[in-house]
């Protein structure tokens, strides 16, 4: 019956992000976010191993006032327990700081068999949690897993890594980061959503777990928007007889710009 | 003053975003042109929790508010714009609340657990052939039959005929039928809860019969014959020749569902409108450059914006009435509001679904494009579908002006 902790981040919809027209910087607050969609494989995942073996899950998220609302999702899909870290002072850490964050919090629970993550966040995609986790927490991590089985205490991951697909197997504890690929999430139902809004997640601070003089390691200097220049030039194919002539100058400019071969 | 939707509230309308574009918006267009909600779309909303959404744990329901009900209908409607997955869905929530406020324990145990599964319906059938809004001249009567009661008469124009006798265990409608003279008029109307089929069986004097209708395909309208169909007493709602004034406040809550499914459908419609004005150029410009186009746009959104304050003021003041009862508010302070979402909601999606079919140009008058389909579906609501548009300009007006001042 293993006891899993799922790390879930509120990560900013990039889809609904707005940008700033002249500064290009990306509009923050007040910005919609919601639980990173690799991070919602990870807790459905954990929740089809409680359904499957018993044992407990637990969701674990670090950030402002805003991750009450993750917390709220993870307790809606059916976690058992929710730890948050939050603070002012948390805006300003970076990832690996963050990782330290978890890592300190997680070895403080009485015991956990397997740590899921997302393999990456949906907003700073730094693809850094899961194996910073396993560096720290010094147990095994494989990362990017489509399929997951556990037997007794080892774990048994299929994964995509570069050009093949691998199956690896490790002893728990230990630490898998989930792909788009390893399940459909649960949509939560109205009951699920007003039962879980009766839940409360154990508030921490950075000060109650001893982390108090965190400090960020990187330091982010500008975000903008990627400037696309369009090259706009038209083929002119509006009439039958100048079509074939247009198709060949427009293959050969993609094949120029490197875009076919 | 607070705009804001509860945390609650945010993430149901996520997960139930969630769940129509997954479920419903991919078979909209198949639901209409095949006339047919597929049976376990009913299932799996039940499982989510969208029928019933007011009624209380206690008789099966979720435990949730007119505010959820409409969050929910207005993103149905925005998956399914022919609305008829709104309409069963909208029909399922505001009707049922009414049933658990003033039907017997025994009728409430029995129909709204089934509802809330979706395994039952229940609607609403006041309407008769030859009218819908003057209710005072209904003549479907009840008479006593011992302890129980005997129908007879026809109610026409009915939603949710066909889903009665199609679902598993079957369903009925809130109904009003005359227990005195027809001099009487509305004073002489008793409120029932009339099943058509239950427990997967039709009953007995009960004969219903579908029409063929111009849109919203996916649900069946009709009428049905009632010939000395026995009732036992524990289907009356309420005391006998009060039914006009529960219906009254049925259609307070039934109206705000109705304008959160036009909102929702109106919503996929500026979408579509949006999509085009992307796409489409005439004169060397994109047409939403040109002020008859750009300026329509924006009067056509801020009164679609307008119609959702309307609708969520009217789910919120029927939550402060009905559930959280508090004494501030009344009933009857539901009627203003509630006549402003109906008269706007329906008018402002079919002026919605107008101009875009136009922006569009002789695409949308093809059945390629699907806008004709939701034109048709929240058109039904304009000619007047629970309610005349014309009755809602008079509740305003009577209810501002005052009653003395505003006769028939």
């Amino acid at each position: 019956m293993p006891d899993i902790v799922v790390c879930v981040k509120q990560s900013i919809d990039i889809e609904q992000l707005k940008f700033d027209p002249s500064t290009r910087a990306p509009i923050l607050v007040g910005a919609p976010r919601k639980m990173g969609e690799m991070d919602r494989r990870a807790v459905e995942e954990a929740l089809r191993i409680k359904e499957r073996m018993g044992g407990s899950v637990i969701a674990l998220t670090i950030g402002g006032a805003e991750t009450e609302d993750v917390m709220r999702r993870a307790y809606a899909m059916g976690v058992d327990e929710g730890y948050l870290v939050t603070g002012p002072e948390l805006g300003s850490l970076d990832s690996s700081t963050k990782i330290k964050v978890l890592a300190t919090v997680i070895k403080k629970l009485p015991h956990f068999d397997l740590v899921l993550c997302g393999a990456a966040s949906s907003d700073v995609f730094s693809w850094q949690v899961g194996p910073g986790l396993a560096e720290l927490l010094r147990v095994p991590v494989i990362t990017s897993a489509k399929k997951l089985d556990i037997q007794g205490d080892e774990v048994t991951v299929e994964c995509d890594l570069e050009k093949g697909t691998y199956t690896l197997k490790a002893k728990m504890p230990a630490v898998v980061t989930t792909t788009l690929d390893i399940n459909e999430p649960r949509i939560p139902s109205l009951m699920a959503v007003l039962g879980a809004s009766k839940k409360k997640a154990k508030v921490l601070t950075l000060e109650e777990i001893g982390m108090a003089q965190a400090k960020p390691l990187t330091e982010v200097s500008s975000i903008s928007m990627p400037e696309v220049k369009r090259k706009k030039v038209i083929f002119d194919g509006s009439e039958a007889e100048k079509l074939g002539e247009a198709t060949s100058r427009l293959i050969e400019a993609l094949r120029k710009e490197g875009v076919t071969e | 003053m607070d705009y804001s939707f509860t945390k609650d509230e945010e993430l149901f309308r996520e997960t139930v975003k969630e769940f129509c574009q997954k479920n419903i918006a991919p078979i909209w267009v198949e639901i209409d042109e095949k006339k047919q909600i597929p049976m376990d779309l009913y299932k799996k909303m039940a499982e989510q929790g969208l029928f019933a959404i007011p009624v209380s744990a206690e008789y099966g329901g979720p435990g949730g508010t007119m505010v959820l009900a409409c969050i929910a209908v207005e993103e149905i409607a925005y998956a399914d714009p022919s609305v008829a997955v709104a309409v069963y869905t909208l029909l399922c929530n505001g009707w049922p609340m009414l049933l658990q406020l003033y039907g017997t324990e025994e009728a409430k145990r029995e129909i709204l657990p089934r509802v809330a599964k979706g395994e039952g319906f229940f609607g609403i059938a006041t309407t008769e052939s030859h009218t819908g809004s003057d209710l005072a001249s209904h003549r479907v009567n009840a008479t006593r039959d011992g302890k129980g009661w005997v129908l007879n008469g026809e109610k026409m124009y009915i939603s949710g005929v066909g889903e009665t006798s199609q679902l598993p265990w079957g369903g009925g409608f809130w109904m009003t039928a005359r227990t005195g003279t027809m001099e009487e008029g509305h004073r002489a109307l008793t409120a029932y809860a009339l099943l058509g089929k239950k427990d997967g069986k039709m009953l007995e004097g009960y004969e219903p019969t579908v029409l063929d209708e111009i849109g919203r395909g996916g649900l069946t309208t009709g009428g049905f014959t009632l010939k000395n169909y026995k009732m036992d007493d524990k289907y009356r709602c309420g005391d006998v020749n009060r039914g006009f004034y529960l219906s009254m406040e049925g259609f307070n809550l039934a109206r705000t569902v109705v304008a959160a499914a036009c909102i929702g459908a109106a919503r996929w419609g500026i979408d579509q409108a949006k999509e085009c004005f992307k796409q489409r150029k005439s004169f060397g410009k994109y047409i939403s450059s040109f002020q008859g186009v750009n300026f329509k746009f924006a009067e056509l959104y801020t009164k679609l914006e307008a119609a959702r304050y309307f609708v969520y003021q009217s789910a919120w003041l029927a939550d402060k009435v009905y559930l959280e009862k508090d004494l501030r508010y009344n009933p009857t302070d539901l009627n203003i509001p509630v006549a402003m979402a109906k008269l706007y909601g329906p008018e402002v999606a079919v002026d919605i679904f107008r101009e875009t079919m136009k922006w569009n140009g002789a695409y949308a008058y093809s059945k390629e494009s699907p806008l004709y389909r939701a034109l048709l579906g929240v058109f039904s609501y304009e000619i007047g579908a629970e309610g005349a548009q014309n009755i809602m300009r008079y509740i305003i007006a009577r209810d501002t002006i005052g009653v003395d001042y505003v006769r028939w």
